[in-house]
């Protein structure tokens, strides 16, 4: 049993290491509010959703196997139903959120039943396919969504009574990139963990030894984009609006940069991924204006180093 | 009544523009096993070159010289990156392609700037046919009889000439054609470039219609991918079926449910998928 359930190769964060990185995200959200000027707290609030949905997105691609182009369209669908319920029905954070988790959940779900039996390259292909066209009824639906202006002065939500402001909301994201980062770790730690690498590894096998490999994957897919649009509810309230673009392939893309730069094989890694990728993005842009460029070739340099390393799977 | 043969004709025009960057996407990934997913890039760098060309030389030689210089790039990627990326697996070459798509958008902002190149249609080929109460530019119709004899072209030289035998036995069992001497390599750097040539040159034919501009291929590459998609991966007739489907479908959706038009297209990919996981047409070498 011990070699079950204790650290195992293929996921080096756990054990302590995992523990300390998570009490240093426990006191970064206790110290940061108190001490950061406004818009650096601004920033790191979104540096925090942007960590949990690029955690929600590793579960997908490193723990799953399933390489998504559509992971947008969770995160952001999140964002718009928050948004949408704040505008529309109430000022709670927590209908905002829970409308976010829902429909995250339910993109999710749908994602899995449709592209579910597909893996490799075409459920990449796939998703993006799945991404486009969500994006593309967000830009269409003007009624509900906006059209291309998208969603637009959002509130400041109200929580137990009171109004929320970007500390608040910090503490939030902090709460949720924390509460993602131990749902995940304890998911993989136990059972579930081992279905999801058995359906990574080789789903023919684990087809054979009884998996439904399809139910494994829309499960995944929905707690994923649960997560995913929880993070995206909040993200919604600290950016103020939602639009389209948040929605399309680009920005599954720039997920999928973030975990892989991180290190999708690992739990954390998608989340300092994504806090490396914002901050450094923050740092760029001020002094190099097309510093896409350097992600970009940053990105290719970590595929070309470590084809493998990303967990490199046989597309049967 | 009208308006829906409208709708189509016109849905057919753009169908053929689309096959043919779907076209090049799918004889990338049937034969070479890659998916290309900076297709939609080099369809923006095609046109952004092509702009370019055009102010100096003219359209025509814009259609010759940007389609070879993005082929020039493809043949020097493979030979330098891909080639040696391939036996990680297909994954590996498609996250490549994704990071190569980030850095050739990169550049294209670097180059030519945030801004858009219009390009006039050319005179001789100005003007509109009067079809169904409605009217059709002249240059849509060349523009999708080019494509058509392309592909067309492309397929004939797949199944009636050598070079075309071996690239079909290079895709069907790369080891057995390697035995039977055929350069499995050189294969696989032919059709990256054909394919993105293809791109290039639907990039070149579209300059007088939308131009050139930042973000051009965001679309084009969500439908491609649905077109490949249902098409099912690597099947040409597939592709083409699927490019004019996709085509009739958004227009139709446009004149008849406006803005659900793209609702319509997710609704009928989604709906395909369930029934046909894996496309219309399964392919050979699937």
């Amino acid at each position: 049993m011990t070699t079950l359930l204790g650290p195992r190769s293929n996921s080096p964060m756990s054990g302590r290491l995992s523990w300390f990185l998570g009490a240093m995200i426990a006191a970064a959200g206790v110290v940061a509010p108190l001490m950061a000027p406004p818009f650096t707290i601004h920033l790191l609030a979104l540096v925090l959703c942007y960590g949990a949905w690029a955690m929600s997105f590793g579960l997908v691609m490193g723990q799953l196997g399933q390489t998504s182009f559509g992971h947008a369209a969770l995160f952001g669908g999140g964002a718009y139903a928050a948004a949408w319920v704040a505008l529309n029905l109430s000022d709670s954070l927590l209908a905002a959120i829970g409308a976010a988790g829902l429909f995250g959940m339910g993109m999710g779900m749908l994602l899995g039943i449709v592209l579910g039996r597909l893996s490799g390259v075409a459920f990449a292909i796939a998703s993006l396919a799945f991404g486009g066209m969500v994006t593309q009824v967000a830009n269409g639906w003007a009624e509900v969504t906006g059209g291309s202006d998208g969603l637009v002065g959002l509130p400041f939500p109200r929580l137990f009574g009171q109004n929320l402001d970007d500390r608040a909301l910090y503490a939030v994201a902090a709460i949720l990139a924390a509460a993602t980062y131990v749902a995940i770790t304890m998911v993989l730690r136990h059972r579930p963990g081992l279905l999801l690498h058995a359906v990574r590894d080789n789903p023919v096998r684990a087809a054979s030894s009884g998996i439904n490999v399809h139910a494994v994957r829309i499960v995944t897919l929905t707690a994923s984009g649960l997560l995913a649009g929880l993070a995206g509810g909040v993200s919604a309230f600290i950016v103020g609006s939602v639009a389209p673009s948040s929605l399309d392939w680009s920005a599954s893309g720039t997920v999928l940069v973030m975990a892989v730069l991180g290190g999708v094989g690992t739990v954390a890694g998608p989340l300092l991924g994504a806090v490396g990728y914002t901050l450094f993005e923050q740092a760029l842009s001020q002094v190099l204006p097309n510093y896409r460029l350097a992600m970009g070739m940053a990105f290719i340099v970590v595929v070309l180093l470590a084809p493998g390393g990303m967990r490199a799977r046989r597309d049967a | 009544m009208q308006e829906a043969a409208l709708a189509i004709v016109s849905g057919l025009l753009y169908g053929c523009t689309l096959m043919l960057v779907a076209t090049g996407l799918t004889l990338i990934f049937g034969v070479g096993r890659v998916v290309n997913f900076a297709h939609g890039t080099l369809y923006a760098l095609g046109a952004f070159l092509g702009a370019s060309i055009h102010a100096v030389a003219g359209l025509l030689a814009a259609c010759l010289v940007a389609p070879a210089l993005v082929a020039a790039m493809a043949v020097g990627l493979d030979v330098l990156i891909i080639r040696r990326l391939r036996r990680h697996g297909d994954m590996a070459v498609l996250l490549f392609t994704f990071g190569l798509g980030i850095v050739i958008d990169a550049l294209i902002t670097g180059i030519w700037g945030a801004r858009s190149y219009v390009v006039p249609v050319p005179d001789a080929l100005a003007g509109g046919v009067h079809v169904f109460g409605g009217q059709v530019s002249v240059y849509s119709i060349v523009l999708a009889v080019c494509s058509l004899a392309v592909t067309g072209l492309l397929v004939a030289a797949l199944h009636r000439t050598r070079i075309g035998l071996y690239l079909r036995a290079a895709a069907e069992n790369p080891a057995m054609a390697e035995i039977a001497g055929i350069d499995v390599d050189r294969a696989f750097t032919a059709v990256l470039a054909v394919g993105s040539a293809f791109a290039a040159f639907a990039g070149v034919l579209e300059l007088p219609m939308i131009g050139a501009s930042n973000g051009m291929d965001l679309t084009v590459t969500v439908l491609v991918f649905i077109i490949v998609i249902v098409g099912g991966l690597g099947s040409l007739a597939g592709a083409a079926i699927a490019s004019l489907l996709v085509g009739v479908i958004l227009t139709l959706g446009a004149t008849y449910a406006s803005s659900a038009a793209y609702l319509l297209l997710f609704a009928a990919v989604i709906g395909m998928l369930l029934i046909r996981p894996f496309g219309l047409i399964i392919s050979r070498s699937e």
